[in-house]
């Protein structure tokens, strides 16, 4: 193509798709499109008429666009996303565990994350609005950040004042990590019927602990890390790695696991743990 | 996907606008002639058959002007055009992207390898609209499956289903060569973010469990064999409680009182059999038989020695 060669382009198109690519960015009023569109115009070439005429066009071709409150937004775009029926079960079951195990913080995160998913799926992903929130996750969490005491109150009509630590999952199931009377506890979600956060200050917990074990043997080369683990020494027939925060009741049954080719280090306190859980193990036997 | 256009709603839409959603519309979901699309759009409504084709291409310069990457139609692409990238972005937040983890870990705690394939992808699915380079490989790498051969983990479970006999290439950890095995595939199970597949070696006639990253090729896959008779494990213990764990698949309560439980478990090999029980730890008791509660005691011994002497840290 020469210099003076003139690539013919329609208008007109250029002007729907912008107003559809500003309607992707976010849910907004007709004001605020018509400010979003002209300020990256030279002059002001977009008005009320031809917006709503280019609003439309997009309906007209499949593209869900509500208006809720005076606010347009994208829904969905048939030619977006092609989630298949499996796909959109498994995203509501993402948003289920999101209502019932997440706080309210991480829950408007959520909702901002699937209502940009959906804009760019061929279906209107259902939100699911949080009918029964379980507050005592949102407690939980301000609890630790804040260094606070908790009360809980067990479905046994028993109550513990105790320090929360972190919350934990297994196998599906929720727990919630608490030292209590000098000892960490792991109570399931389903035991719980109340909390509350107490103005008291909590000391340090053992969700922070550092735990440096030494593995042997054919393990070294099969091991890999988990997210929380890094390598303190390595060679071919042995191994140090530092654990950081894992549960402990969860890190010693996988450590168990390994029998003698592994052996806690540090911190002392875990390693006589390890050696009473091994003699009162033997103990079983009548060894 | 589109409806044509009726002529009474002409002043209600832009017919030049509607072209350009539906080129896209038509490119995202496949490559696409000339002719197909001029045919889609005459079928549409939208573009009459005396119109020349320059009209398409004045649309498809409109696009491409509006940040679409469209490829020449040429002999190389079988005279379609391809997208080849478009500007609907998916901007993902950083705390949008640390709830997905924490969502992804609670799924992942109890998942099948058939919801961790769907949910892997999904994100491939979502992530082709994530035009940052460095957001779109943290989005990829929320999925355990990453860096797994989806497809090799396809082939075992269809060869579960049909129980069917794999030849495999694999190679051992720390091993310095592949072998060749003759594995009759039985089960899929994801455990601490890797994948096993549990299985019969026709050749040693023993139960085995292979880590599917270390299985480097399939090289045949055979009709299942009516011949052969595994071995199992069968174990009978006593358990205080199962903590933190659940039943595995397998594990029976046999009897159940104040003082815990009475289990009957059958085990692929006695190495998952010992590992299992060892993590128990004082909570279990091994019953029956006896030969492996011997063995028990013994690991236990060893263990046990390993801390007689100080710590070196």
């Amino acid at each position: 193509m020469t210099a003076n060669q003139v690539v013919k382009k329609n208008l007109s198109s250029m002007q729907v798709l912008k107003t559809l690519q500003v309607l992707l960015e976010g849910n907004f009023t007709m004001n605020e499109i018509l400010e979003k569109l002209n300020s990256r115009e030279e002059r002001p070439v977009f008005n009320n008429s031809v917006v709503s005429k280019y609003i439309n066009t997009c309906r007209y071709c499949g593209i869900s666009i509500p208006k809720i409150h005076n606010r347009y937004y994208v829904a969905s775009i048939p030619f977006g996303l092609n989630l298949s029926l499996a796909e959109e079960d498994l995203l509501s079951e993402m948003q289920n565990v999101i209502r019932n195990k997440m706080s309210t913080k991480y829950n408007k995160v959520a909702e901002r994350l699937f209502e940009k998913i959906s804009r760019f799926s061929n279906k209107q992903i259902v939100r699911i609005e949080r009918k029964e929130i379980k507050y005592f996750y949102e407690a939980f969490e301000n609890a630790i950040e804040n260094h606070r005491k908790i009360r809980l109150l067990l479905k046994v009509k028993y109550e513990m004042e105790c320090t929360p630590v972190s919350i934990t999952e297994n196998k599906g199931k929720t727990y919630f990590n608490v030292i209590f009377n000098g000892k960490e506890r792991f109570i399931s979600e389903e035991r719980i019927s109340a909390l509350e956060v107490l103005n008291i200050k909590s000391g340090d917990t053992s969700g922070d602990q550092t735990v440096l074990f030494k593995l042997r043997g054919d393990l070294v080369q099969r091991y890999s890390l988990r997210e929380h683990e890094s390598y303190v020494s390595k060679s071919e027939d042995e191994c140090v790695i530092s654990n950081h925060g894992e549960n402990k009741e969860l890190l010693f049954s996988r450590l168990l696991r390994y029998d003698s080719s592994c052996e806690i280090l540090n911190p002392i306190q875990y390693r006589e743990e390890m050696k009473l859980l091994l003699d009162s193990a033997l103990n079983n036997y009548g060894v | 996907m589109f409806k044509p256009v009726d002529k009474k709603d002409l002043s209600q839409i832009s017919l030049t606008g509607m072209r350009a959603i539906v080129l896209i519309g038509l490119l995202m979901v496949s490559p696409r002639s000339l002719e197909e699309i001029r045919q889609i759009f005459i079928n549409l409504n939208i573009m009459e058959e005396e119109n020349s084709d320059d009209i398409l291409r004045i649309d498809l310069n409109t696009i491409k002007s509006m940040g679409f990457e469209v490829s020449r139609a040429s002999a190389k692409t079988d005279y379609k055009y391809v997208l080849l990238k478009h500007p609907f972005v998916l901007e993902i937040a950083k705390d949008e992207l640390l709830v997905l983890k924490k969502v992804y870990k609670i799924i992942k705690s109890n998942a099948d390898i058939q919801t961790l394939i769907l949910f892997d992808e999904l994100v491939r699915k979502i992530a082709t609209f994530i035009s940052d380079s460095d957001t779109r490989e943290e989005f990829l790498g929320i999925s355990i499956l990453k860096n797994f051969d989806i497809n090799l983990i396809r082939t075992i479970l269809s060869a579960i289903k049909r129980e069917e006999i794999l030849d495999l290439v694999y190679r051992k950890a720390g091993a310095k060569v592949d072998a060749v095995k003759e594995i009759a595939a039985q089960n899929l199970v994801f455990n601490n973010d890797k994948i096993y597949l549990y299985g019969y070696n026709l050749q040693s006639e023993d139960s085995v469990v292979f880590n599917i990253q270390r299985i480097k090729s399939i090289l045949k896959i055979k009709p299942k064999k009516e011949d052969f008779d595994q071995k199992v494990i069968k174990i009978k213990f006593h358990l205080r409680g199962f903590g933190l764990d659940t039943p595995e698949a397998g594990e029976t309560v046999v009897e159940s009182g104040k003082n815990g439980f009475i289990v009957e478990g059958v085990y692929h090999n006695e190495f998952l059999a010992t590992q299992r029980m060892l993590s128990f730890g004082a909570r279990c008791t091994v019953l029956e038989p006896l030969d492996f509660r011997n063995k028990i005691i013994a690991k236990l011994r060893d263990m046990r020695t390993i801390y007689d002497s100080e710590s070196s840290c």
